[in-house]
């Protein structure tokens, strides 16, 4: 039988971002998938290098909209180190309920994502409605939904008012509550159940070899949480649960991050009531002495990483950021054999992907004819007016 | 493990009779917290013309311009700030030694005429120089 | 609570002191030096690019480091560096990163591919092809990955320090154009 292949992507296979995958199947099975993963390619990391430290924490914050304290942490950690400042516990107690505030948040959008793709949107309309309550928690601490701008290298900028504990405390008992009741019905309900179990296998070894990170490597049973393997911040202070499922399957992920929100929610408790006093940040300096650092942050999808190369300037030298997506695809590829091409959207759904965490560094290419062209914004800008003015009334009357 | 099908009713039920999750956004507006981020406002008497919100801004949106020396010994600038640029970080609000930005919570910045982004602004300061301090809570 | 944990950071390096021990004691003079910067880190350098995998192959049967968390590209200069940010799976605060640190001359920008020890780290290589054009020898696949598909014969790579953004000459290429067309 000849092979066929499908292309899935880059418009939505499960998000509404850009990944193409270019899936072989016999019949209604997948039998080989191959990806391309190259849309939405923005060259942060060149274009941190010409930038200072305290504006890098707002390029890296904006390389992803809901893990955006995963990426200043991770990255304001590093210059911390390479600096020797030391936060003060007030500052890293804030750091560390903001990130696990974000934790839920990007867990409940998860949730929804995931009822949306097996058609279950009563699921994805109330989890997003709960995830409001989060929402507002960091609205309320931060100043706003997304991109955060709580840190900054020395610790936080806003602190926590006597007032705001007594509210933090009780969205989280609303949330606590509503966290619960989706763990008790999606690991019941048959439409969940149906689409989701024995999904998407992915073997312990296999998930080893392909170095998955985060809930998806937690649900095949490794227990790998940069929070308890190398504690940062605050969380060698908190008691919380490293979650495993051993299904591994969708099934699994789908518990393991419901019960993470549990422990989230527990953390968050324990981080306000145990609020230590003092200020929230050290001062620091402009200069960050010459070295290099790898920064670890467990962020909601997995593990994230940064290196900063330093070299006595204002610039850094060298950062490179590998956010925890990119380390989950050859998983994905893998889990997609085998199964049908109805369930390839809730396939790559299940490893939360983000595109935008993906693919980082460069520039947007097109072809012209045949000569190869390197499309800058300003030239987007003057094209689309050049064409407007020609094209458009055209448009406009027809 | 027990299988249910539409466990989901009674959730979905009992909403009938509640206040809907949404506001009808342009008539009804939800209130902002006052640490919102929105579009910056200057107090330029107080500048005194470090140029620190220029260096420190993520995304080029702040220019200060130096337009040399007035009679009186004052300096002259002028500043730039580009709405379409600003990321509404609030960082030049936070540098600032001499408090001269703080932001607002205006968040209805659109505009149909692009000149309409660039705010410009000519003001004369003394320059002192003092030391940066780091400052605490928006 | 703070002056505590800086006492526990200087003084339980023990487990790091310990694979330090071993890769030292095994591998010798395949290994440049070992750094601890501190609890958890690891910093090996490797002395010739050649014995890079020995030093990989080591780490991964000796001492079970199979994840590859990423692989970063670097240029200094007159010559590539790589770094292996390699992790073992530990129990709690067990965790060791390892980065393994190989130079490569720019003239000769070739090293052993380690996806055939650690196949997790087939789209870090193919990142770094595109980037620095730092060439894993025994690669499966490496078409650009980041880049776009036609970009490696024109476009060079663009994290290399000397690579300068066409937007100058695009730019001026427009300006003629317009000129002609008015």
């Amino acid at each position: 039988m000849p092979k066929v292949t499908i292309p899935v992507g880059p418009q939505h296979p499960a998000l509404k971002e850009p990944i193409n995958f270019m899936v072989s199947v016999d019949g209604e099975t997948i039998v080989d998938a191959d990806m391309n993963l190259a849309y939405s390619h923005r060259g942060i990391e060149k274009l941190a290098e010409s930038k200072t430290y305290l504006q890098n924490i707002y390029l890296v914050e904006r390389i992803c909209g809901i893990c955006s304290h995963t990426h200043t942490t991770c990255f304001v950690q590093g210059v911390e180190e390479l600096m020797g400042i030391e936060v003060p516990e007030r500052g890293l107690y804030i750091r560390t309920l903001v990130a696990e505030l974000e934790r839920i948040h990007s867990h409940l959008l998860w949730t929804g994502v995931a009822g949306h793709e097996i058609g279950f949107d009563t699921l994805f309309m109330y989890t997003w409605r709960d995830r409001e309550l989060a929402l507002d928690l960091l609205e309320m601490i931060t100043g706003n939904r997304v991109n955060y701008g709580i840190n900054t290298i020395g610790g936080v900028r806003r602190n926590i008012k006597a007032g705001m504990k007594d509210q933090i405390l009780k969205h989280i008992g609303k949330l606590e509550e509503r966290v619960q009741y989706y763990t008790d019905m999606a690991t019941t309900e048959s439409t969940v159940l149906l689409r989701a179990e024995g999904v998407g296998h992915l073997p312990e070894n296999e998930a080893r070899k392909f170095c998955a990170v985060g809930p998806t490597a937690r649900a095949s049973n490794i227990p790998t949480d940069v929070r308890k393997e190398d504690p940062y911040a605050a969380y060698e202070e908190l008691d919380f649960e490293l979650i495993t499922s051993d299904s591994c399957d969708i099934l699994g992920r789908l518990i393991v991050r419901m019960q993470e929100m549990v422990e989230s929610c527990k953390m968050a408790r324990q981080l306000i009531e145990n609020l230590p006093s003092g200020p929230i940040r050290a001062p620091m300096s402009r200069e960050v002495p010459a070295g290099e650092v790898v920064s670890r942050y467990e962020a909601p999808r997995g593990e994230c990483l940064y290196y900063v190369k330093s070299n006595g300037t204002f610039y850094p030298e060298r950062l490179k950021v590998r956010a925890s997506t990119y380390a989950n695809w050859p998983a994905v590829v893998y889990s997609l054999k085998g199964y049908y091409i109805a369930d390839i959207p809730l396939i790559i759904a299940a490893i939360d992907p983000c595109m935008s965490c993906t693919s980082r560094v460069a520039i947007l290419d097109t072809k012209d004819g045949n000569e190869r062209k390197v499309l800058d914004m300003d030239y987007l800008r003057t094209y689309g007016i050049k064409w407007y003015k020609e094209h458009g009334r055209g448009v406009r009357r027809r | 493990m027990v299988r249910t099908i539409g466990s989901m009713f009674p959730e979905a039920f009992r909403h009938l009779w509640k206040k809907r999750a949404t506001v009808l956004y342009p008539f009804e507006k939800l209130e902002l917290t006052y640490r919102y981020r929105g579009k910056l406002e200057f107090f330029d008497e107080r500048c005194k013309g470090c140029k620190v919100c220029e260096e420190d801004c993520p995304s080029f949106a702040m220019e200060i311009k130096d337009e040399g020396k007035e009679q009186d010994g004052k300096t002259k600038f002028r500043r730039i700030y580009h709405t379409d640029r600003c990321l509404f970080c609030g960082q030049c609000a936070e540098s600032c030694m001499s408090e001269s930005i703080i932001l607002t919570k205006e968040f209805e910045l659109a505009e149909s005429d692009k000149e309409k982004f660039t705010i410009e602004s000519t003001y004369s300061t003394e320059i002192i120089a003092k030391e940066r301090e780091v400052k605490e809570d928006g | 609570m703070r002056e505590m944990e800086i006492e526990t950071e200087t003084g339980n390096l023990e487990k790091e002191e310990r694979i330090k021990a071993e890769v030292v004691g095994k591998l010798g003079d395949k290994v440049e030096k070992v750094e601890i910067p501190r609890e958890r880190r690891m910093f090996i350098y490797v002395k010739r690019k050649e014995s890079f995998k020995d030093v990989v192959k080591f780490l991964k049967d000796w001492l079970g480091i199979i994840h590859v968390s990423a692989i970063t590209g670097l240029d200094v200069g007159d010559k590539f560096e790589v770094l292996y940010h390699l992790f073992s799976y530990g129990k709690e605060k067990e965790g060791v990163e390892v980065t393994v640190k190989v130079s490569l001359p720019k003239t000769d920008p070739k090293i052993d591919s380690i996806v055939d020890l650690l196949p997790g780290a087939v789209l870090y290589e193919r990142e770094n092809h595109d980037m620095f054009g730092i060439v894993p020898e025994g690669h499966p696949d490496l078409r650009p990955l980041l880049l776009p598909d036609d970009w490696a014969e024109t476009g060079g790579h663009p994290l290399r320090k000397d690579w300068v953004e066409e937007k100058e000459k695009e730019k001026e290429k427009e300006k003629e154009k317009e000129g002609r067309g008015e």
